[in-house]
């Protein structure tokens, strides 16, 4: 399958005093509706590779192809329309704005995209709908429970259509049981075809991927596709 | 276009949710504006009664009075015991080497004085300055008739019993403001009041305390003689004084500059000891203008120093509110906001707040200055560049103090910014 994802040899150091190495040369590529979890303890690069591949930063070194497109040497401008236009968003701790109603916040994509308000509004109901909150559209976050946070944050990074969902921790703020509810969603969207890429240290969690690939020290220790019987295996 | 308006909506729907807060902020910018607009009115007003005041006396004239040397009891050289005679000023002679060497003397009048008491039914007898005028001379001091006229030639010519009196006796002595036609005794002798001038420029050297009654130049040495005797203390004065006004009309303003220095020069020559004062309305017109942009300035930088505060105030909530939503900011800029956007956002709450303030401020800056009038005893003038000038200040002072607080937004590294707490 044709791959969404194409790091080639990405290395990314940060400089605060002595040269921090925190990804070390790193191939990876990850096909069209995969579902792939990143694991990995702290310190381990994890939140260094989510925040490239969410083009939130550049690499040092290497390439980095987003749909076939190398985005490793683009500006602050272009970067922000890559993630306005081909990335989808979900956070640990939801990071709704908290005075805006739930419509308001799926939006917001569509918002910096220019999209036309009647429009937006279509698709955030739509969205809010899907998510089982057509019923809460025009509460406010903090009316809601965590779960129901949650579900409105994938609603929003699901209204630009997004090349790939990425998730940080998504169920990391939430109980068990709502964490497996929003892993339902999550499994429900990977059905449906949607590329997800998480970043969890909960192998429960990471469970329910694909292929879960371990991080330590910037480098890729382990890529498994069969993570969930080889889990089964050690429990 | 469209993003920019939602942006503008998105940043008018945050004000509106710190709505109190936003309120608040805006009320610096209001008292600044507010004040900027009063004290341009005030000003404005009292720039304009001062000229008023002073172009009475005329741009083109110049004005010499008489006054009586320091420490100096005579001319003569001397009296008899508890009588002295005084003898000083302005003369003949000096008003004809003006008239035929000063370049550009149009007309001149000239004033005679004598203190006399004076009396009328209404009220007591009182000291009031008598002063034999010519008839040009309301013409040259540009003195407003409000009732009944001045004195003419033919009054002078039969040197008729009039007089003319101002509105504040007037009102004292008459309880009218038109007693033309009744009655004025003068040392005991009966003057008719022909008319009633409004009030006597300040600057002129006599105020109304003095209470002046104008009577044809004629009348006055017929009746009171050239030599004026006072009893003082159970001592008798005369002064003898020629002229104890005289005033020059000059062509223009250019001749009353070049003019001055000879009538001074004439002076100069004529009097070894200074009994003389030399007054040019221009000099004082052009003077008080002068002082008059000083105080604009003052006043003005003084209140401009409010609006400045409230910009400042602006800056810090905008600061405060930038540390405060960086988790916005960050989720903003992750989800596709550009740092433009970002910018614009927030220099839009910045200035929607000052300009709000700023339409506010000049709304009550229209309506508070005319009831200041009491208060600062001159009539504010309001006018539509002074409205509009602070209002654009406070449009500027948004700019100014929403770039950098914006521009601090925008600059947040997103992953930093979604991290903070």
């Amino acid at each position: 399958m044709k791959p969404v994802i194409h790091l080639e040899s990405v290395t990314k150091t940060y400089h605060v005093g002595v040269g921090v190495t925190a990804l070390d040369n790193v191939d990876l590529v990850v096909p069209e509706g995969q579902y792939l979890a990143i694991m990995g303890s702290s310190g381990s690069g994890k939140s260094t590779m989510l925040n490239l591949l969410g083009c939130l930063d550049r690499p040092s070194l290497g390439k980095y192809y987003l749909g076939g497109d190398d985005v490793s040497t683009l500006t602050d401008n272009q970067l922000s329309e890559i993630r306005n236009t081909r990335l989808g968003f979900v956070f640990q701790s939801f990071n709704l704005i908290p005075w805006m109603t739930v419509t308001q916040n799926i939006e917001m994509p569509l918002f910096y995209k220019g999209v036309h308000r009647r429009q937006r509004r279509m698709k955030s109901a739509e969205l809010g709908e899907m998510v089982g909150l057509g019923d809460r559209l025009e509460h406010r976050p903090p009316q809601l429970s965590g779960g129901q946070m949650q579900r409105v944050a994938i609603a929003r990074a699901l209204s630009n259509d997004p090349m790939v969902l990425l998730a940080d921790e998504p169920t990391g703020n939430l109980d068990t049981q709502t964490g497996e509810e929003i892993m339902g969603v999550f499994a429900d969207l990977n059905q449906r075809g949607r590329t997800i890429l998480m970043v969890t240290h909960e192998p429960p969690i990471a469970a329910h991927a694909d292929r879960v690939i371990s991080l330590r020290d910037g480098r890729v220790e382990s890529d498994v596709s069969d993570y969930y019987l080889r889990d089964e295996s050690h429990g | 276009m469209g993003k920019l308006f939602d942006i503008i909506l998105l940043a008018l729907h945050s004000l509106s949710v710190h709505l109190v807060r936003s309120a608040l902020t805006m009320l610096g910018i209001v008292f600044g504006v507010c004040s900027v607009t009063a004290m341009l009115a005030i000003q404005t007003g009292a720039s304009k009664e001062s000229q008023e005041k002073l172009s009475v006396l005329g741009s083109n004239n110049v004005i010499m009075n008489s006054i009586e040397p320091a420490q100096e009891t005579t001319r003569d050289g001397g009296g008899h015991h508890g009588m002295s005679m005084k003898k000083f000023g302005i003369t003949y002679k000096d008003l004809k080497c003006i008239v035929e060497n000063v370049p550009g003397v149009l007309d001149y009048a000239t004033v005679h004085n004598v203190k006399v008491r004076y009396y009328c039914p209404e009220d007591r007898n009182r000291l009031s300055l008598v002063m034999g005028v010519t008839p040009n001379y309301a013409d040259i001091l540009n003195l407003r008739i409000s009732s009944g006229r001045f004195i003419s030639a033919v009054d002078m010519l039969h040197m008729k019993p009039y007089c003319v009196i101002t509105q504040t006796l007037a009102r004292t002595a008459f309880k009218c403001l038109n007693p033309v036609g009744r009655t004025l005794k003068l040392k005991g002798q009966p003057f008719e009041i022909i008319g009633v001038i409004d009030y006597i420029p300040s600057k002129l050297g006599i105020s109304e305390e003095d209470i002046p009654v104008f009577i044809p130049k004629t009348t006055k040495e017929g009746k009171f003689g050239q030599v004026n005797v006072n009893w003082y203390d159970g001592k008798m004065t005369s002064e003898d004084v020629q002229v104890d006004q005289l005033i020059l009309k000059m062509k223009d303003e250019s001749t009353v500059l070049t003019g001055a220095p000879v009538v001074r020069s004439i002076m100069e020559k004529n009097h070894d000891k200074l009994e003389y004062a030399i007054m040019i309305p221009l000099k004082l017109i052009q003077a008080k203008a002068a002082q008059q942009r000083i105080w604009d300035m003052i006043f003005f930088a003084i209140a401009s120093i409010s609006l400045i505060v409230g910009g400042i105030g602006i800056m810090n909530i905008m600061l405060a509110s930038v540390t405060e939503r960086t988790r916005e900011i960050g989720v903003r800029r992750a989800l596709g906001a550009k740092k433009r956007d970002i910018i614009i956002q927030f220099l839009f709450e910045a200035m929607t707040m000052t300009t709000l303030g700023g339409l506010i401020g000049v709304i009550i800056g229209y309506f508070v200055p005319p009831l200041l009038k009491d208060v600062v005893n001159v009539t504010p003038i309001v006018s539509v560049p002074m409205l509009i000038g602070p209002f654009l200040m406070a449009v500027a002072v948004g700019v100014i103090s929403g770039l950098y607080p914006a521009r601090r937004a925008a600059a947040l590294d997103p992953i930093e910014a979604l991290r903070h707490e």
